[in-house]
C-alpha cells in the first residue's frame, strides 16, 4: 500500500524543500521505494538540493502536457537504490498544472512507488492546491516564530477543510540554547496554538546549509550531524514507529554533565 | 547558413583584389567572374588585379583562361597570385594544441525523444530570422526557443535553457542548458566564451560535465557532436570553419 506525502507550509523558506529532500532519502535509506515531487513550478530547487540538477531530461509538466511518459522523467538516484526524482519545469508556471492532473500523476507513481514525496511551493495558491491534489498525508514545517506558526495553522485549516485529516507538524531551526533563555518559541507552546501531532523538531544546523549547496542531503550521512539523525526519527515516525525526541542540548558533552553533576561548572 | 561568395572584388594597396571562393568549380568561377565584371565594366577600367585563389590549385591553362577574361574588353591586368593565404604554420600549431585539451561530455544515458517535444514548440515560435541575436543575462527560467540560430551577448545561467535548430553562440559564460540541433540536426555546434553548462545537447545527444570536474577553461569552448559523443575542445574559428 503505497501513500503521497506532501510538505507543505504556507510561509516561504522555512524548510519544506530540505525536509522533502531528507525525508525522501531517509525513507530509500531505510528500503522504501520513493519518489520525489518537485511541485514548484517555476521556481525549482529540490533537484539543486538533491545534487541531480544536471540530470533533467524531461520534467513534471512535460508528463502533464505528454511529450513523455512519466518513466521518462523520472530521475535515478545512483546514491540509494529505489529513490527518484521527479523534477519541476522551471520555464513554466504553476498554472501549467491543474490539481487533477496532479492528481492523476501522484496516483500512477503510487502503483510502482512506495511513497511519494510531494515538494509544496510557499503561498495557498494554485501550486500549493496542485501539491496538495493527490496527497493522502501532509506534513506541515513551521520555523519557531511567531509569523511562521500563524500561516501553518492558516494552512492546516486549508488542509482540513479540504478533508485532510491528521496533519503532522515539523519544527525546524530550532535553537535549543535560546529556547532555554526564553527568547524562541517553545516547542509546547507551538503545539498549543497548532493542536496537530508532532512528527520531529529539527535544530538550526549549519550542516544543512553545507549538505544543501553540495547537493548531499544531510540525512544521507545521519550520524554525521543532528539535523540528519533527526530527518532520519521522522522518517521512522512516518513508518509508524515509536522514537522518542533527540536530545539537542548538543552542546553538554559527557564531561559537561559530569562538571554539572558535581558542580563545578 | 551563410555561403562564401564565390567572386569577391576588393579594393588594396597593390590594386584590385579578387578573391576566389577555393571550393568552387574552375569553371564556374570563370562564369561568374565574366558576369561580374559586365555588371561592373566602367569601374574597372584598366586597373592592376591581384589574384587570391586561396587553396585552388590552377593549370597554366586555367590562369591564362582568367587572365583573357580580365584582359577583354575591360583591360584588367593580372599583376600577381597569392595562393594559400590562410597562414598554414600558424594554423597548425593550435590545431595540435587543441588536441591535447579536449574533453568529452558524461553521456545521459536516459532515453530521449526530443524531435517530438520540439516539433511542438516549434509550432509555437513564429518563423522568425535566420539568426536572433539577444542581449543580456538569461536568468533561471528564462527561455529562447528558435527555429535557426541563437546568438547571446550575455551569460546563461543555471537554470535558463536555449533550444535551437541550428548553431548557439554565448558570448558570455554558458551554465545552464543550452540545446543545439533541437529540430535533430548534428553538425551544429555550441559555443561559449566560458562552457560550464548544466547541461548540453546536439540532435538527440545529452551531455552533462563529469561529476566533480574543475570548472572550464578560461577561453573559449566549442562542443560538437562526434560519432555520438559530445567533444568540447578550445575554440579555434579557421579549424571550425574547416570542418563544416
Ligand atoms: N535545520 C536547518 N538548519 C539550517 N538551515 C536550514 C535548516 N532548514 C533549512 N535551512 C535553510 O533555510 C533555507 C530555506 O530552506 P528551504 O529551501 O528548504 O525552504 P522552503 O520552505 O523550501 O523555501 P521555499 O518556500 O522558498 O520553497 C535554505 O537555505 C536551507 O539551507
Ligand atoms: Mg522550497
Amino acid at each position: 500500500m503505497s501513500e503521497a506525502i506532501v510538505i507543505t507550509s504556507g510561509k516561504g523558506g522555512v524548510g519544506k524543500t530540505t525536509a522533502c529532500a531528507n525525508l525522501g532519502v531517509a525513507l530509500a535509506s531505510l528500503g522504501h521505494r520513493v519518489v520525489l515531487v518537485d511541485a514548484d513550478i517555476g521556481l525549482r530547487n529540490l533537484d539543486v538540493v538533491m545534487g541531480l540538477e544536471n540530470r533533467i531530461v524531461y520534467d513534471l509538466v512535460d508528463v502533464v502536457e505528454g511529450f513523455c511518459r512519466l518513466r521518462q522523467a523520472l530521475i535515478k538516484d545512483k546514491r540509494l537504490d529505489g529513490l527518484f526524482l521527479l523534477p519541476a519545469a522551471q520555464t513554466k508556471d504553476k498554472t501549467s498544472v491543474t490539481p487533477e492532473q496532479m492528481k492523476q500523476l501522484v496516483d500512477q507513481l503510487k502503483e510502482e512507488h512506495d511513497y511519494i514525496v510531494v515538494d509544496c511551493p510557499a503561498g495557498i495558491e494554485q501550486g500549493f492546491k496542485n501539491a496538495v491534489a493527490g496527497a493522502d498525508r501532509a506534513l506541515i514545517v513551521t520555523t519557531p516564530e511567531v509569523a511562521a506558526v500563524r500561516d501553518a495553522d492558516r494552512i492546516i485549516g486549508l488542509l482540513e477543510a479540504s478533508g485532510f485529516e491528521n496533519p503532522g507538524l515539523i519544527v525546524n531551526r530550532i535553537r535549543p540554547k535560546m529556547v532555554a533563555k526564553g527568547d524562541m518559541m517553545d516547542i509546547p507552546d507551538i503545539i498549543d496554538i497548532l493542536a496537530i501531532d508532532l512528527m520531529g523538531v529539527v535544530p538550526d544546523d549549519e550542516y544543512i546549509v553545507v549538505s544543501t549547496n553540495r547537493g548531499e542531503p544531510a540525512a544521507l550521512a545521519a550520524d554525521r550531524s543532528k539535523a540528519g539523525e533527526a530527518f532520519m526519527n521522522i522518517a521512522r515516525r512516518v513508518l509508524g514507529e515509536e522514537v522518542p525526541l533527540l536530545d539537542l542540548s548538543e552542546h553538554e558533552t559527557f564531561w559537561q554533565k559530569l562538571l554539572k553533576l558535581i558542580k563545578i561548572e | 547558413m551563410a555561403r562564401k561568395q564565390d567572386v569577391i572584388f576588393r579594393g588594396s594597396k597593390d590594386g584590385l583584389q579578387l578573391i576566389f571562393n577555393d571550393n568552387q568549380d574552375f569553371d564556374i568561377l570563370k562564369e561568374k567572374l565574366q558576369a561580374h565584371l559586365q555588371r561592373a565594366e566602367l569601374f574597372f577600367q584598366g586597373a592592376d588585379v591581384v589574384l587570391d585563389i586561396g587553396n585552388l590549385n590552377f593549370s597554366i591553362d586555367q590562369i591564362l583562361a582568367i587572365q583573357n577574361i580580365l584582359a577583354f574588353p575591360h583591360g584588367l591586368r593580372l599583376k600577381k597570385i597569392i595562393h594559400g593565404s590562410q597562414e598554414p604554420s600558424e594554423n597548425r600549431r593550435v590545431v595540435a594544441e587543441t588536441a591535447k585539451k579536449r574533453r568529452t561530455l558524461e553521456p545521459e544515458t536516459r532515453t530521449i525523444d526530443y524531435r517530438q517535444k520540439t516539433v511542438e514548440n516549434w509550432a509555437m515560435t513564429p518563423k522568425g530570422p535566420d539568426t536572433i541575436l539577444y542581449k543580456g543575462t538569461l536568468r533561471s527560467g528564462q527561455r529562447i526557443t528558435h527555429d535557426g540560430n541563437v546568438v547571446v551577448v550575455g551569460d546563461i545561467n543555471p537554470g535558463a535553457e536555449i533550444r535551437a535548430a541550428g548553431d548557439i553562440i554565448v558570448m558570455g559564460a554558458l551554465r545552464g542548458l543550452a540545446h543545439a540541433g533541437a529540430g535533430g540536426a548534428t553538425d551544429v555546434v555550441i559555443v561559449a566564451f566560458k562552457l560550464e553548462p548544466t547541461q548540453i545537447r546536439i540532435g538527440d545527444v545529452i551531455g552533462r560535465p563529469p561529476e566533480g570536474e574543475l570548472g572550464a577553461p578560461r577561453e573559449p569552448e566549442v562542443a560538437r557532436l562526434k560519432d555520438g559523443v559530445i567533444l568540447v575542445e578550445p575554440l579555434d574559428g579557421s579549424r571550425w570553419e574547416g570542418e563544416r
